[in-house]
């Protein structure tokens, strides 16, 4: 449902503004109105929104120790294929007393997306989750 | 989802005349990692006033996420481990969606 020849633009976010969590209210609002502005189905707009809230909410969760670094999205919708990435430049933890949540932020992003790569290594960590359309 | 976001509020209705023994709460606006711990709040008042039954209608709820769930599997743990019961009811669609993907579907009492 692109508007013909001009692909719309993609999506980036760059959190650095202290801790995480109360940020990422208005992170959702941002996917959503770009979501809405690609002409994606309801469904997938919730789908998409929430699978990069639950990646934003690991990272405040355990990349950082006081729960506050840099974290970016990027969001682009390119030849019917969504593809949102959000990366840190954190510690890939072990949660010390796992409240669950962590485990299960990725069970949640893995059942939404069609497609998941989690990526981590001495700079950080990235998390991309692709949907097909259509 | 609706726009503007609304905040997360837990409204508790107690059923009159039945003393603290069954009572029900709303939830409305978004449960997230910034508002569980009001959830956890007014959970664990309830069942340290003594409430045995207490049915949490989801219906009014924008958004809930991974931790938001945590929240509500710890406060059924709460309820149980005292012989409690904790109830879910008027999930969406996308909500129920949630509960199957975790596997919570099968842990904690939805009507």
């Amino acid at each position: 449902m692109r508007a013909a020849g001009r692909p719309p633009p993609p999506l980036r976010l760059r959190l650095t503004d202290g801790p995480l969590a109360p940020q990422l209210a208005g992170v959702r609002q941002e996917v959503e109105r770009w979501a809405r502005a690609n002409g994606l189905a309801e469904p997938l707009v919730e789908d998409v929104v929430l699978a990069a809230h639950e990646a934003l909410a690991n990272v405040a969760d355990h990349a950082y120790p006081d729960g506050a670094g840099v974290a970016t999205l990027d969001a682009q919708h390119l030849d019917g294929v969504i593809e949102t990435t959000v990366r840190d430049e954190g510690a890939w933890r072990p949660p010390a007393a796992d409240p669950g949540w962590r485990g299960r932020g990725l069970v949640i992003i893995r059942g939404l997306a069609d497609e998941v790569d989690v990526h981590h290594d001495g700079t950080g960590t990235v998390v991309r989750m692709r949907w097909k359309q259509g | 989802m609706t726009h503007p976001n609304r905040p997360f509020a837990v409204a508790v209705r107690s059923e009159l005349g039945s003393g603290p023994v069954r009572g029900a709460a709303d939830l409305s606006g978004e449960l997230d990692l910034a508002s569980i711990g009001q959830l956890r709040d007014t959970l664990s008042a309830l069942r340290r006033e003594g409430y045995r039954h207490v049915v949490l209608d989801l219906s009014g709820l924008d958004f809930l996420d991974a931790a938001g769930l945590g929240a509500l599997v710890r406060a059924d743990r709460l309820f149980r481990d005292g012989g409690a019961t904790l109830v879910l009811t008027g999930l969406r669609p996308a909500q129920r969606r949630l509960l199957e993907i975790t596997g919570l579907d099968r842990t904690l009492l939805v009507e």
